[in-house]
Parts: structure tokens; C-alpha cells; sequence
């Protein structure tokens, strides 16, 4: 059975995934976390923890709040800055056999640009996610991703100074994802991740006052797959790179239907926080899929739905 | 609650389960209040659908449980005045520790406080033989006050302090004790998403830098907290 994608088919270096099962960032760390737990080398591609030029403290307390069927962060991209990741998690990395993607924010241009050239040539780094979509930064972050000018503009300057491939993690709250996908791709992207979380809030009504520290936080969850699954149908038809589907992907069934709007692969978020083992749980629902279905190569799934 | 969990394994005072509750979509965790071969206990109190959930459950029915996760209290080696602070259900991690401190060796003194009767576990359900003080906030079992009020008689006897509780509990005990220089082992209750340190949900400030709650503690050295960058 052939479950192999190629997240980066333009791309001198490619981006070869041995499955489309991938983890997304923020939720995994930086993979070594979960290592003792379960075979992270069966993922797709693991991605890293959000990663900034300097260490991030994050947001104040409480960064999180449980909605139906969602959840509302708040952390603020803490992270321990691009330095200490080359020192400390690129060697381990570097001996896997699963690929790891580092997610990077900056709070301007020259800070993405930085980031992708301090990254270039780092072995155990077989890609980037450049995250113009995060809701809880003041500076940067989802400002990048709600305009194609601003989009543009960041992919182009990152893209100048690295061959590694690119994928960029797009915001929903904007007017017009597709647009911006498409500026993405006319700045040099190799893939499109859709959707980082939809900026939502809660209150706690007794101290009358917003949950979250922040005010503000991005929701993730089961609650948003819908919102997800149609903004990857959407865009999956407008671009010719490979579009990366995320947004709620809970279960097996999730994750198809996500291939099948036209995502060449998925990244499992939130589900990894009470079920460390969700994403293979997925990979092995989707083998089972397949053989039932009488299928022999992943790409039967892709955009079957179309 | 009792859980019987085969083959048995060793757990830590301080550390903590997560529990996957019903659908709720993040697990929710609970400190280890006893072990008894393969059998281990946690403690709860119905304060939103998490534990509603857990609360309907019947004998004999499975859940779904990740841990044991954390450190642990340290139990100094040598001979020792032990000062157990414990409010509300802090009382889990310190009952626990209490169990495994051996008064032979040591001596220990327990301040236990809670809002109100209700929310006290009774005597029997602490471990024997321990020098208990109880205290309400609405004195309706022992006195009426902050249990850290009664920690300033002990201040000159204890030698090592060990705590959980509520956040308002431990800004209090950090008043308390500012003028002493008793060492403070504080179990820290935090929201967590994941319990495994992957979320960042739970980071706190502390001297030596951020930290998580859930993999670098939940027990910290009091000093070392920033108390203000917690909340619950």
C-alpha cells in the first residue's frame, strides 16, 4: 500500500512524508516530549513548537479554556528561541527517520527572514511552516496572514534566503483565505497548512472578566473541522502546490474527509493533548480504510471528493 | 475515588493522574492521594463537567487514565520536623506524603484547611496517628480561620514545610514564612491541556525561568515561584 506524499513537488529538495499523518505545531513540543510514549518515527512529519528569534515567556495565565467541543488557547508562542532549538533539538532530530518541520514567527519581515536563513542547512530541519496565522501575538502573526500584500511579502523574503521547503499556516479570520493562499504560491510556498485556530473568547461570569489572560485566544477543536474542511476545499482549488489540512482532525474518518477536499496530507492537533496516540490511531484507521476499500495508493483518497 | 489499574507501578507523593472524562475534549487532572498494591485513589470535588462526569461512574466501569506524571515531594533523609499545609484539596498530595513519611524518624504536624465541613475529608479518611489541626473558613469543623494563620507557631520548630493548596492559600503561606528561611516544598495546582508538557498551558514564572506546572513540577520549591504569574 502506498501511503507516501510529497509536500513540496516544486521543490529542488522535496518534502517526501512516508504517510500524510503529520502533528501540528503547539501541540506535539518538539516531538521529544511524546518520544518515550508512543513510535513518533511511524508520523508523517512532526511540527515543531512555534519558534521565534528570541525566547518567548508567552502569554500571563490562564492560557487555556475548554469550550464545547473546542478549546481556546491563549499561550503566546513561549518557546525557547531558534538558537537553543539548532543546539539542543536539531541533533536529536537529526538521528529520526521521521521528518520534522520547524513553525516559525517573527514580528516582522527581517525577523522570518532570519529565522529561515539560521535554519537553512541545520540537519534534523527538513522543512519549514511559516506561521503568519498566530491569533495571540501582539506583534506579527495573523497581521502576515489576513493580507496578500503582507503574505506575500514574508514567503518571498524567507524564500530568499532558503531552498529548504516552505509551507505556510494560514489564518481563517480573514475576508478571503484562498487569496492569500495564492499569494503564498507567488512567493516561492511549497505547500499550504489551512487552518491555524479562529480567534474566539470566553468569560468567566462570576469574576466578570474575560477567561484568558490574553482577553483573546484562537479555538482549535472538533468545533472548528467544518470551518477547516471547507477553507481546504476552497483553497485546495485555487492552487497548485500541496494544500496540508488542520483544524479538529480527531479521527480516521476526520482525517479522510479532509484528503478527499483535496488536502495531500493532514496535521493532528489538539486531539494529541488527551490522546498522545491519536495521529497514529489515524494512520492505522486510514491503512485499514484503504485495505477495505480496496485501495492501493494514497493518492485514490486525494481530492476524491472534488 | 479508588482505581485499579494492572500490573501495579510505583507512584510518588505529588504526582497526578490525567483523566480522560466522558467527552469532555482535554483530560483533567488529579493529584495521587493513595496507593495500595494495585490499586491508587485520587480525590475530587464536582465543580464543572469534568468531574460531574466522573462522579456518575459506577463500580467496576472503566476510565481512561495517563500518569503517573510529575515529580514528587522529597522526603528529606535525616531525622526532621515536618510542617504539612494542606487546604482544600491540596489535602490529596499531602495526605499521600504524610502516609509515606515515617514518624518513627520524623516528626510531622498537619494544618488542614478547607472552606467548610462539606469540603473537608474526614478524619478517617487521613492517615492514622497524624497530629491533625483542622480549620474552616466558616468554623464550621475546628476553628474559623486561614489555615497559613496557623502555621507562625510551627515556624520555629519545622524544619522542612511541605504544601498544596489553593493559589490564595500559597500567596498566604509566602507571608507567612517571608521572615523564615524553612525550606518550602509546594505541590502547585495548575489547568493543564496535556499533562506531558507539550502544551504550554500550565507555564508559570519562576527564578531559574519559565516552567511547566505538569513536567518540570507540579512540586516546586515555594521561593522559586512567582505566585503572580499564576492564576487558577
Amino acid at each position: 500500500m502506498e501511503l507516501s506524499v510529497d509536500l513540496a513537488p516544486h521543490n529542488q529538495f522535496h518534502l517526501y512524508l512516508a504517510n500524510p499523518v503529520m502533528v501540528a505545531s503547539g501541540t506535539f513540543g518538539y516531538g521529544t516530549e511524546y518520544a518515550g510514549l508512543i513510535d513518533v518515527q511511524r508520523l508523517g512529519a512532526i511540527i515543531s513548537k512555534g519558534t521565534t528569534l528570541k525566547p518567548r515567556e508567552g502569554n500571563p495565565q490562564p492560557r487555556l479554556a475548554e469550550t464545547p467541543c473546542g478549546l481556546l488557547n491563549a499561550i503566546g508562542l513561549q518557546n525557547i528561541g531558534v538558537e537553543a532549538l539548532i543546539k539542543e533539538k536539531a541533533p536529536i532530530w537529526a538521528s529520526w527517520r521521521v521528518p520534522v518541520i520547524v513553525n516559525i514567527a517573527g514580528d516582522t519581515i527581517t525577523e522570518y527572514a532570519q529565522l529561515a536563513s539560521m535554519l537553512s542547512g541545520v540537519a534534523g530541519i527538513a522543512g519549514l511552516e511559516i506561521n503568519i496565522s498566530c491569533p495571540n501575538v501582539k506583534a506579527g502573526g495573523a497581521e502576515f496572514g489576513s493580507s496578500p500584500k503582507l503574505a506575500y511579502q514574508v514567503v518571498s523574503a524567507v524564500r530568499k534566503k532558503t531552498k529548504l521547503p516552505l509551507l505556510v499556516k494560514l489564518t481563517p479570520n480573514t475576508s478571503d483565505i484562498a487569496q492569500v493562499a495564492v499569494a503564498c504560491e507567488e512567493a516561492g510556498a511549497d505547500g499550504i497548512s489551512i487552518i491555524n485556530t479562529i480567534k474566539g473568547m470566553a468569560i468567566d461570569i462570576k469574576k466578570r472578566r474575560p477567561l484568558l489572560g490574553n482577553i483573546t485566544g484562537g479555538l482549535s477543536g472538533p468545533a472548528i473541522k467544518p470551518v477547516a474542511l471547507y477553507m481546504v476545499y476552497e483553497v485546495a482549488g485555487r492552487v497548485n502546490i500541496p494544500v496540508v489540512g488542520v483544524g479538529g482532525i480527531s479521527s480516521t474518518e476526520d482525517a479522510i474527509e479532509f484528503l478527499m477536499a483535496g488536502a495531500t496530507a493532514v496535521q493532528v492537533g489538539t486531539a494529541n493533548l488527551s490522546r498522545p496516540q491519536a495521529a497514529l490511531e489515524i494512520l492505522e484507521g486510514l491503512e485499514e480504510f484503504m485495505m477495505k476499500e480496496g485501495l492501493s495508493d494514497i493518492s485514490q483518497i486525494i481530492g476524491a471528493a472534488r | 475515588m479508588w482505581l485499579k489499574i494492572s500490573p501495579a507501578f510505583a507512584v510518588l507523593p505529588g504526582q497526578f493522574f490525567m483523566v480522560k472524562c466522558g467527552e469532555n475534549l482535554l483530560r483533567r487532572p488529579f493529584s495521587i492521594y493513595s496507593s495500595e498494591d494495585d490499586k491508587y485513589a485520587i480525590v475530587y470535588r464536582v465543580v464543572g463537567q469534568g468531574t460531574a462526569w466522573l462522579s456518575k461512574r459506577k463500580e467496576g466501569e472503566e476510565i481512561n487514565i495517563l500518569g503517573p506524571l510529575g515529580n514528587s515531594f522529597e522526603i528529606p533523609e535525616g531525622e526532621c520536623n515536618m510542617l504539612l499545609i494542606a487546604g482544600g484539596l491540596g489535602i490529596a498530595s499531602i495526605s499521600f506524603l504524610a502516609e509515606k513519611i515515617s514518624t518513627s524518624v520524623h516528626r510531622v504536624k498537619l494544618l488542614y484547611g478547607a472552606h467548610d465541613k462539606d469540603c473537608l475529608l474526614p478524619p478517617s479518611f487521613l492517615p492514622d496517628g497524624l497530629d491533625i489541626e483542622f480549620v474552616t473558613d466558616d468554623g464550621s469543623f475546628g476553628q474559623k480561620s486561614l489555615v497559613t494563620d496557623l502555621a507562625p507557631p510551627y515556624l520555629g520548630w519545622a524544619e522542612q514545610i511541605f504544601a498544596c493548596g489553593p493559589l490564595a492559600m500559597l500567596r498566604g503561606l509566602k507571608k507567612v514564612t517571608a521572615a523564615s528561611t524553612i525550606p518550602i516544598q509546594v505541590s502547585l495546582e495548575a489547568r493543564m491541556g496535556c499533562g506531558l508538557g507539550v502544551c504550554y498551558g500550565c507555564a508559570i514564572k519562576t527564578k531559574d525561568g519559565m516552567k511547566l506546572v505538569c513536567h518540570d513540577g507540579p512540586v516546586f520549591q515555594l521561593e522559586n515561584v512567582d505566585l503572580e504569574s499564576m492564576a487558577i
